[in-house]
C-alpha cells in the first residue's frame, strides 16, 4: 500500500493544495475522469466541513489528511481536533430541497465515494472515505 | 476567481473563470451577482465555460442568485457548463430549476419567451 500524509491549517486558501494533490494521485489509478472529479469534490466538501463546522471558520487549526492507494481502492482519511460532527448526520438521509442554499456537503461526499465512515477518539475526529476502482 | 459583467438586450451576462469554491471566490461571486441582480432587470446569464471546479458553496451562490432574480420575476440561466460542473448540477438535481444552454444567443433569447 502506498500512503502519503499531508497537513494544512484550516484556512480556505489551503483547501486547493490538498484537492490538487488528491487529483494528481488519482491519475496514478484507473479511476475514470468522472470518478476523479467526484473524489476531488468529496475531499473538498470534507475539508470545507471541517473548516466551517468543526473549527467554526477559524483558520489556524490543523487538518491531517492521509491518502492511501491500494490495488483496488483509494482511501482518504481527514482528521481534526475541533468540535467534530454528530455521526448521526452521516447516517441520516437529510432531505434537501432544490432551493436550499446549504446542507449539500455530506450528500455530495456520500454520493461521490463508495464507503464513508466517521469516528472520534480522544478529541480527534476522523472522516474516512474510500473509492473503489471497479 | 475572475468575474466579468456585460449586458445585452437588458440581460446581464456574467462570465466566471476559475474555481467557484468556499472562501474568497464564493464571497466575491455572491457579492457581484447580488449587485447585478439588484441593479438590473433580474435577467441573468451565468457563463460558466471557464469554471474548472465548483463545490457546494458555489452551488449556494447560484441558488441565492436565482432566488434574488425571482423576486423581480426574472431568472438565472446557465451557459456552457464544464464537465465537473455539469456533473455537480445533475447530482444535486438542480437542472430542474436552472435552464442550461450551450449557446449564448439562445440563453439571451430565452428571456424573450418569458
Amino acid at each position: 500500500m502506498k500512503k502519503i500524509n499531508l497537513k494544512i491549517n484550516s484556512h480556505t486558501e489551503n483547501v486547493e493544495l490538498i484537492t490538487e494533490c488528491v487529483r494528481a494521485l488519482c491519475l496514478l489509478t484507473s479511476l475514470s475522469p468522472t470518478s476523479v472529479d467526484g473524489v476531488q469534490l468529496a475531499v473538498t466538501e470534507a475539508i470545507n466541513n471541517v473548516i466551517a463546522h468543526s473549527y467554526k471558520g477559524e483558520s489556524s487549526h490543523p487538518i491531517w489528511i492521509t491518502i492511501s492507494l491500494q490495488d483496488e481502492s483509494l482511501t482518504m482519511s481527514l482528521s481534526d481536533t475541533g468540535v467534530g460532527m454528530d455521526p448521526i448526520l452521516l447516517e441520516a438521509n437529510k432531505k434537501i430541497e432544490l432551493l436550499d442554499e446549504g446542507g449539500r456537503g455530506l450528500f455530495l461526499i456520500k454520493a461521490s465515494m463508495d464507503k464513508v465512515n466517521y469516528h472520534s477518539d480522544a478529541g480527534t475526529h476522523t472522516l474516512q472515505m474510500t473509492k473503489y476502482f471497479v | 476567481m475572475q468575474i466579468t459583467h456585460r449586458t445585452q438586450n437588458n440581460v446581464d451576462i456574467i462570465d466566471f473563470a476559475g474555481k467557484l469554491v468556499m472562501g474568497d471566490p464564493v464571497t466575491e461571486a455572491r457579492k457581484k451577482l447580488l449587485e447585478v441582480v439588484e441593479a438590473g432587470e433580474g435577467q441573468v446569464v451565468l457563463n460558466l465555460a471557464d469554471v474548472t471546479f465548483m463545490d457546494s458553496s458555489g452551488l449556494s451562490v447560484l441558488v441565492s442568485a436565482l432566488k434574488a432574480t425571482r423576486t423581480k420575476n426574472g431568472d438565472v440561466v446557465l451557459l456552457n457548463l464544464t464537465v465537473p460542473v455539469h456533473s455537480l448540477i445533475k447530482l444535486t438535481r438542480l437542472q430542474q430549476v436552472f435552464k442550461i444552454f450551450e449557446s449564448e444567443a439562445a440563453a439571451i433569447d430565452s428571456f424573450k419567451e418569458q
